[in-house]
């Protein structure tokens, strides 16, 4: 009974990764076109980001877990990780806004390790277990 | 809260809006905000008991300026499918080769266009510079007075014109903050185009990771006190800009024993005489000056 909602919704955040995706490529694409012939790596490699990290990630979650109704501790980690991932995504994405225009700045870099610290954790999260609390009382 | 967050989607909401805020504030605050560090005091930077407005030229047209300082003449060639404007430019004192900052004010996202500051100035003759205010480091020393003392993050080389005038590029890791003191003039964007009157440039090297032809701006020296501004359109259907090697070559033909490579793109722009001679342009589709940080210029 619960396995239909669980996929439908594993399917919703994994099409979520997959538009997140297609926008950063198209964006992308169109704000490197109008530079001149300046192009940026690290705009360039931001749509792999929610790819690789989100929904990859989450296809080998539903597969490993399959039926098994994710816990809140579970999906408040996938909201982390999602929040990571877009931070990361923002970053890149803004080191490449500055990079073609010839600036210095520094504000990728927080989005960056900010980013990455809660996509670690989120990621950490969902697969480790959570610690199971002790069994108060019983008596031997 | 917890109760509020658990609500489908609010997290990602209240976190997209986080974002954006965060990434909209990078954005001004990289790009527009103005940080305005120390106001230009002209005390510093006459050249002893010089006039401070431009002397009465003799000869003065819309091709050439003279008097007893500073002679200019002013031409035009095509290379490469592009106009290049040449103002070659003897003057009797090192003192003559100036620079200005946008609204007398040295400090990040401060601009103006070059016409503008050329006008604040009196200029003669002007170029767009160096776009120091892009940058967070990289030497600059302007008209004797030291404003960044702190290398460029990534290896650059430097223009330095000492008090008499002699262009010098090389390296900023060659060089240490104490030996900005003796320079009249440093600037910093690179690459050299031309050192000891052959072509250091590559035939494939670039300004950052920029691919095309481009509008270019250069400066260089023949010979003591005697020097090239070369302003090159680019971008448009008449012109499509020059790369560093055509612009090196350009420089060399002129003359110049030593050339440098200012900020170019739609920053290229020659004012002479109070009118823009060129055809700046950003996107090709519209001529138009962009604001620049500071001008290199000729005057009193």
């Amino acid at each position: 009974m619960y396995t239909s909602g669980i996929e439908t919704q594993m399917r919703r955040r994994i099409l979520t990764c997959l538009v997140a995706s297609a926008l950063l490529l198209i964006a992308s694409d169109i704000y490197q076109y109008f530079g001149h012939g300046v192009t940026s790596r690290m705009m360039s490699l931001s749509p792999l980001v929610p790819l690789f990290g989100g929904m990859l990630q989450l296809m080998v979650y539903e597969c490993t877990h399959r039926g098994a109704k994710p816990t809140a501790y579970a999906l408040w980690m996938q909201n982390i990780l999602f929040a990571g991932l877009s931070a990361i995504a923002a970053g890149m994405f803004l080191w490449g806004i500055v990079e073609i225009a010839g600036v210095d700045s520094h504000y990728p870099m927080p989005f960056l390790i900010v980013g990455g610290l809660m996509a670690a954790c989120g990621s950490m999260g969902i697969w480790l277990p959570m610690p199971k609390r002790s069994e108060k009382g019983g008596n031997t | 809260m917890k109760r509020f967050m658990q609500q489908p989607y609010r997290f990602g909401l209240c976190w997209t809006a986080i974002l954006v805020l965060c990434f909209g504030f990078a954005l001004l605050d990289t790009f527009v905000i103005p940080h305005a560090k120390r106001l230009v005091t002209t005390e510093n930077e006459t050249a002893g008991d010089a006039a401070q407005t431009a002397q009465p030229g003799e000869n003065n047209n819309e091709t050439g300026y003279q008097d007893d300082n500073i002679e200019i003449a002013i031409q035009t060639l095509r290379a490469y499918g592009t106009t290049c404007y040449i103002a070659e430019v003897k003057v009797s004192d090192a003192a003559y080769l100036r620079t200005a900052f946008a609204q007398n004010t040295y400090g990040r996202n401060i601009k103006e266009t070059t016409s503008e500051i050329a006008l604040a100035q009196n200029a003669i003759l002007a170029i767009n510079g160096d776009y120091y205010g892009a940058r967070r480091s990289g030497y600059v020393v302007r008209n004797g007075e030291i404003y960044r003392e702190q290398k460029a993050s990534n290896e650059t080389d430097v223009l330095l014109i000492d008090r008499e005038g002699t262009f010098q590029a090389l390296s900023d890791r060659l060089i240490d903050a104490s030996d900005l003191s003796a320079q009249w003039q440093v600037l910093s964007f690179g690459p050299v185009l031309i050192q000891y009157g052959q072509i250091s440039v590559g035939e494939d090297d670039e300004v950052g990771q920029a691919m095309v032809s481009n509008p270019r701006t250069a400066i260089g020296q023949i010979s003591q006190l005697h020097y090239i501004f070369l302003v090159s359109d680019g971008r448009t259907d008449e012109s499509t800009g020059l790369s560093l090697y055509q612009l090196a070559e350009v420089m060399g033909k002129l003359g110049c024993q030593i050339a440098y490579n200012l900020d170019g793109g739609g920053s290229s722009t020659m004012v002479f005489q109070g009118e823009v001679i060129n055809q700046p342009t950003t996107n090709g589709n519209r001529i138009s000056e962009r604001a620049v940080s500071d001008i290199v210029y000729i005057g009193y």
